[in-house]
């Protein structure tokens, strides 16, 4: 089981300085969203994590290893990324698409064995789509096919998962399988993962730690009930928010102040 | 190849029966099986035909000679002998590799450009390659014509060069959308063949050498020839066909293909030098040939899916296939004249690619 830890990370875009001083230790079994309006830095600071972009400033290491100093093969198979909007060739079969997720796993002229097989199989099992795997991926709907994408990236076996924007295509029903199939994967296996999350419920519900984001800088982490402040939400996102408590998990529900909020 | 052992996995592998992926498996028999005879049967057939009609069972029967597998039957002519082995086999052998050559290198740029309509004729690669061989025959230089060596490796500079300018030009931030990729190609291309035009006309007295060069034919094919392309063309093949499975990891875009574990950089850069190599030393010896880098991989992909690890060598048998079979056509058409091939295949590819352009077209919904 492996530890993901960033200290002081900065990232610069095209010369402007997108995320700054960020810090996160994520570690097996934990469940962490990373949520801030658009433009926060979100995604950045997730690609960062994955060794995506080079950071300014700060560090990033797994396992007390700088993410550089790791063989990319080594790497992919302690982390996978699953990317906001997955690219993916229609005329691939689910299955195939699923099982690229071998590829760190595989020498040169290697084919697939038994076990990866199994692997893929299992994969797809645990995302839904085990029906689908002889469909060519261009027949599928967006959540089928983000559900591909997490798939392949279960394929790969990592310790770390790390998502950007998993539900935004789905629908509730999709949302909710989702993220309970990444709340079952950080209990069942101790995957740690770190999810980019729009939807404050969301977060709030799946999530053992919150990360809040403005303008490429934390504002506040730490458990969903102190995170999830409507007054400070509603300085961060500019508008009106209100705080209720889920009857049953007692996890904190954000919601929009509505029309009367704003008077 | 063994993986760590993930606790939620263990059970699945545990109880995992040897099983392989039908379809891939399927569709490779299918295509090893019917492809490799296909083509060898279209070799000992084209080497048949021509002014002077051969029966292909002597065909067949001069090549088993000359491989030291049978001795050459009793009813069969030295003249014949010598029209099979040394003058159509050659031409057919050369035409194989070069339609080969150009099938693999245009569904490996597609791979590298994740781009259905990148074919070795439409981002420059040609075109470069050709001003740079025009460059080096019309050469003050003390370069021999006939020096092989010298024309392959200024049609892989041209190439390299040409191929580079067009990525450059056509990229928008961190991404290359085809058809700005497509325009940056007609561009580099047009400037690249008004380079060699502008050479041509300064150079009057090799215009001839130029131009029988640039509407490339395989008259002059020799086993010389042959012998001097086959082993550096083989070797780049081999390559291209070992970067299959990542070149399927590579459709997933930079950034999946890099958390997949791939040097994306390093993978893409191989390929296209690899590629372009191979090309250019092919429109050294056989001229311009378009659109089978464009046709042979689309036609693949329709009939054994998409995954490279199995369209590159299907590339390589029917591209083999479709120039000897246009080699063939151009010989024996307007026979005793010759047509120069790449109108053949200009012929048959101009519409196929307005074809994918229009379907690409609707794909995106312009």
């Amino acid at each position: 089981m492996s530890t993901l830890e960033l200290r002081g990370v900065a990232v610069d875009l095209g010369g402007r300085r997108v995320v700054e001083d960020f810090d996160l230790t994520l570690g097996p079994g934990d469940v962490v969203a990373l949520v801030g309006p658009n433009g926060a830095g979100k995604s950045t600071a997730l690609r960062a994590a994955a060794g995506l972009v080079k950071p300014a400033a700060g560090a990033v290491t797994l396992n007390g290893k700088p993410l550089g100093e790791w063989r990319p093969a080594e790497l992919a198979r302690e982390m996978a990324v699953v990317a906001q909007a997955p690219v993916m060739p229609p005329l691939y079969a689910v299955r195939a698409m699923v099982a690229l997720g071998r590829t760190p796993y595989l020498p040169l002229l290697g084919r697939e064995s038994a076990r990866d097989w199994a692997v893929v199989d299992e994969a797809m099992r645990r995302a839904g789509i085990d029906t689908l795997a002889g469909r060519r991926v261009g027949e599928l709907s967006g959540g089928e096919r983000q559900r591909v994408a997490i798939a392949r990236a279960l394929a790969q076996e990592p310790s770390i998962l790390l998502l950007d924007e998993p539900t935004a295509s789905l629908d509730l029903r999709y949302q909710d399988s989702t993220l309970s199939l990444v709340r079952e994967m950080a209990a069942d296996a101790g995957l740690a993962c770190l999810v980019v999350l729009h939807d404050l419920a969301l977060a709030g519900q799946f999530c053992d730690r919150v990360v809040l984001m403005s303008e490429g800088r934390i504002v506040a982490a730490g458990a969903p009930g102190d995170v999830l402040d409507p007054e400070r939400l509603a300085e961060v996102y500019l508008t009106p928010l209100r705080a209720m408590l889920h009857p049953e998990t007692g996890r904190p529900v954000i919601v929009h102040a509505g029309p009367k909020g704003r008077s | 190849m063994s993986g760590v052992e993930r606790p939620w996995t263990a059970d699945a592998v545990a109880t995992a029966r040897p099983r392989q992926w039908r379809g891939l498996k399927t569709r490779a028999s299918l295509g090893y099986v019917l492809g490799v005879p296909l083509m060898l049967v279209t070799f000992i057939v084209a080497a048949s035909l021509g002014p002077v009609g051969i029966d292909p069972r002597d065909t067949a029967a001069i090549v088993a000679h000359h491989l030291g597998l049978m001795s050459l039957p009793a009813g069969v002519s030295q003249a014949h002998d010598i029209i099979i082995w040394q003058v159509r086999i050659p031409r057919v052998l050369t035409a194989g590799l070069v339609g080969a050559t150009l099938a693999a290198s245009g569904a490996s740029y597609q791979a590298v450009f994740r781009n259905p309509l990148a074919d070795p004729y439409l981002i420059g690669v040609a075109s470069g390659a050709a001003l740079g061989a025009t460059t080096a025959i019309v050469s003050p230089l003390p370069l021999d014509f006939y020096s092989f060596g010298y024309v392959a490796l200024f049609a892989f500079v041209g190439a390299m060069l040409a191929v580079g300018l067009t990525y450059e030009l056509a990229r928008v931030g961190r991404t290359v959308p085809p058809t700005t990729h497509i325009l940056a190609g007609v561009a580099v291309s047009a400037a690249a063949s008004a380079g060699t035009s502008l050479m041509m006309m300064l150079n009057e007295s090799k215009l001839f050498v130029v131009f029988s060069w640039l509407y490339g034919d395989f008259t002059a094919s020799s086993w010389t020839k042959f012998e001097e392309i086959a082993p550096w063309v083989a070797v780049a093949l081999a390559i291209l066909v070992l970067l299959g499975r990542r070149m399927n990891a590579l459709q997933l875009g930079d950034d999946e293909a890099r958390s997949l574990g791939l040097r994306v950089e390093r993978l893409k850069a191989a390929t296209i030098i690899i590629a372009s190599l191979a090309t250019a030393v092919c429109v050294a010896i056989s001229g311009l040939i378009g659109f089978v880098g464009l046709i042979v991989p689309h036609a693949c992909r329709m009939l054994f899916g998409p995954d490279h690890r199995l369209l590159l060598p299907m590339s390589l048998i029917f591209g083999a296939i479709f120039l000897v079979l246009a080699d063939l056509g151009a010989r024996t058409i307007i026979a005793p004249q010759e047509l120069p091939v790449g109108i053949l295949t200009a012929a048959v590819g101009a519409p196929f690619f307005l074809f994918l352009l229009r379907r690409q077209r609707k794909a995106s919904g312009m």
